[in-house]
């Protein structure tokens, strides 16, 4: 009687998984997807499991038959990042734009925008995660994918489901492509000073436990690493959120600030940060993020909206909600709850001294992809004016105008809390805001059109 | 019906008594007495499904019906829409519209695209202070699938004048794709869907 062949039922079981993944892939093909991405990330996961199914019938080793079996079952799952991507489960008009900004911000990467169903924004990078499962299986079948010389670094983005026709709150996406410059910033350090300066602050251990050396020298050791760990992740998850948020108050201006009050209304202000994640409290981020504002010269270029009565409450509903958030930051509740954290009144002692060198830092990594709010009076007025027609703010005098303008105008109308179109009479509930999301939506399809169409007008024009 | 001339006066009046037609791509989609409109992205295609009959009366199962019978979809610029012989495709202008209180408009088909089967539109007129795409129900009539493709020029709108400022009171709010009909939101259903309480016999009688 034969023995039961462990390899051979392993590769049997991993290559009925790739098919079924194959075969999902090729249903997912068939959709209706926003831009040509997703396609692209389709064929890029074709040749990855074009490529495994050549590895397993060539290799006879159980324990690679294995380490694939693991990686086809993970794999698997990411199939879910495509269903998501597909027509009517993203607002369509709003990726396009979206990618062309991440994908200049970061020219070797590939994006992929999808909706999930946790309430988060997200940035998940595929291509390295691959790269690293697989770096020990023979790079050969795979240099037409994952090892291939031009490989495009793929990230899934994330944003949810719940809100996904918030076509405001999509803001937040800057900050996720923010965390690849803070990726930069994090990696350029000079790690022997950070060590020394972390060591420094470790020193003995016994201001965590005064009685650190009662057990020994190795347990005194070892709370000292663990101590050194919790410092330096505290520190760098602090400036990944902090940077990031930098990041996406260059590329979106206020609306930026705007979405990041909204997200967080129902979240503590104060929280210390924790292990994982290691967030700074939400009041320091505004504070960083309010200083940018002032710094950028918005407070005036706000001020100066106004002349009709539907102007002149945007303004002073939209400086009030600002005006609001400066006085949330002039309250040092979460430095006294950090300065309360032994861990964390060293994680932001070395967090202080480079916040300062943060806004310079990002302005050189986005040369010319900043917003700028040119002619802003002139634009958001008449922007607005068409919001409150109940017209998309796509145009201006008709020319097409930046979908990063759309969606500041969007943002103003939604502060002031005004119906949608305008009537004295109305009384404002969620159907606004629902017209509201539509109509910035609308203009994000306008300005894409209007756009291409006159690309290609001037070409014919010109041939 | 407003010439060429009016219309271009209606598209230059005070934003608030505008004519608005935006995105209007280019300047020769204004004729002589129309705006031609071109084809949308968003569709609405009615589909087979296990759907006893659809009662766009009922105000219960009106919208689950519908759910199940239709299904969204995107047409991205370059790609193409196939209507086939006798098939009914819900889709909209590209361009969005606002009518002033002063304008009413009818849309309807291109001829050169009439020839070739296609009915664009069932619900012709647009009423004074209408905001939002215009929704096009579209037809083949023909005997050969039709290949569509958005942004093609479909139809045109013909503006004409009311006697007195007219406020828009309809049921559509600035709607920005197709969207499933609303019959039975009508105030007077309940009244014609209810049976009577009259009975015959109490009708007048001879004394």
């Amino acid at each position: 009687m034969p023995h039961f062949a462990e390899a051979d039922e392993v590769r049997r079981r991993s290559i009925y998984l790739l098919t079924s993944i194959s075969e999902q892939l090729l249903s997912l093909s068939a959709r209706d997807y926003p831009t040509e991405s997703p396609k692209r990330f389709i064929a890029y996961l074709e040749r990855l499991v074009s490529g495994l199914h050549r590895l397993l019938l060539a290799d006879d080793n159980t324990d690679t038959i294995k380490l694939i079996c693991r990686f086809v079952k993970d794999l698997g799952s990411h199939v879910r990042f495509l269903e998501t991507a597909s027509y009517p489960r993203i607002p369509w008009a709003v990726i396009a734009p979206m990618e062309n900004l991440m994908t200049s911000i970061v020219p070797e990467a590939e994006i992929v925008l999808r909706a999930q169903w946790s309430w988060n924004y997200r940035i998940r990078q595929i291509a390295s995660l691959y790269k690293e499962a697989l770096e020990a299986l023979p790079h050969e079948y795979f240099n037409d994918s994952v090892f291939a010389a031009n490989s495009p670094a793929w990230n899934v983005v994330s944003l949810p489901t719940m809100d996904r026709g918030n076509i405001l709150m999509h803001v937040i996406l800057g900050h996720e492509v923010g965390h690849r410059i803070a990726d930069q910033f994090l990696s350029g350090e000079d790690e022997q000073a950070l060590q020394q300066e972390i060591l420094a602050l470790v020193g003995d251990g016994k201001w965590f436990d005064i009685n650190i050396e009662q057990n020994g020298p190795l347990f005194a050791m070892n709370i000292k690493a663990a101590l050194f760990r919790q410092i330096n992740d505290m520190r760098s998850g602090g400036l990944q959120e902090l940077i990031s948020d930098i990041v996406a108050f260059h590329l979106f201006g206020p609306s930026f600030l705007f979405a990041i009050r909204e997200s967080s209304l129902d979240s503590v202000l104060d929280g210390v940060p924790i292990p994982r994640s290691y967030h700074p409290p939400w009041r320091y981020r505004y504070r960083q993020v309010i200083r940018e504002y002032q710094r950028q010269g918005y407070p005036p270029l706000l001020a100066s909206l106004g002349g009709s009565l539907i102007l002149d409450t945007i303004r002073q509903a939209c400086l009030r909600q600002l005006e609001d958030i400066v006085d949330l930051t002039q309250d040092t509740t979460d430095i006294q709850a950090i300065q309360g954290d032994k861990i964390a009144t060293r994680a932001y002692q070395l967090i202080e001294r480079v916040v300062p060198q943060i806004p310079s830092f990002v302005e050189s990594k986005l040369q010319g992809l900043a917003f700028v709010p040119n002619e802003f009076k002139v634009m958001q007025e008449q922007l607005l004016s068409r919001i409150a027609l109940g017209i998309p703010p796509a145009e201006v005098d008709g020319k097409v105008v930046n979908f990063r303008d759309v969606i500041l105008a969007g943002w103003l109308y939604r502060i002031s809390r005004l119906p949608v179109p305008f009537s004295a009479a109305a009384v404002v509930s969620v159907e606004d805001d629902i017209t509201l999301q539509r109509l910035v939506h609308k203009a994000l399809e306008y300005t894409n059109t209007i756009e291409e169409y006159g690309r290609w007008h001037n070409q014919e024009k010109g041939d | 019906m407003l010439s060429k001339t009016q219309i271009l006066q209606a598209m230059a009046a005070p934003l608030e008594r505008r004519l608005i037609v935006s995105p209007l791509l280019d300047p020769s989609q204004i004729g002589d007495v129309s705006v031609d409109l071109r084809l949308g992205f968003e569709f609405v295609v009615v589909k087979r499904a296990n759907v006893p009959s659809v009662s766009p009366l009922d105000k219960k199962e009106a919208p689950a019906q519908a759910l199940k019978s239709q299904e969204s979809m995107l047409v991205p610029r370059g790609q193409k829409l196939v209507l086939h012989p006798g098939e009914l495709i819900v889709g909209t202008s590209l361009e969005y519209l606002r009518l002033p209180p002063n304008l009413g408009a009818y849309v309807t088909s291109r001829s050169s695209w009439g020839r070739a089967g296609l009915v664009i539109a069932t619900a012709v007129a647009v009423a004074p202070g209408y905001t939002g795409v215009i929704t096009l129900e579209l037809t083949n009539v023909g005997n050969a699938p039709l290949v569509l493709s958005p942004g093609v020029r479909i139809a045109q709108i013909l503006f004409h004048q009311v006697g007195a400022d007219v406020t828009y009171a309809g049921r559509y709010r600035c709607p920005t794709g197709p969207e499933l009909g609303r019959i039975h939101e009508d105030p007077e259903l309940p009244f014609w869907l209810a049976q009577s309480s009259v009975p015959l016999s109490s009708g007048p009688t001879n004394s």
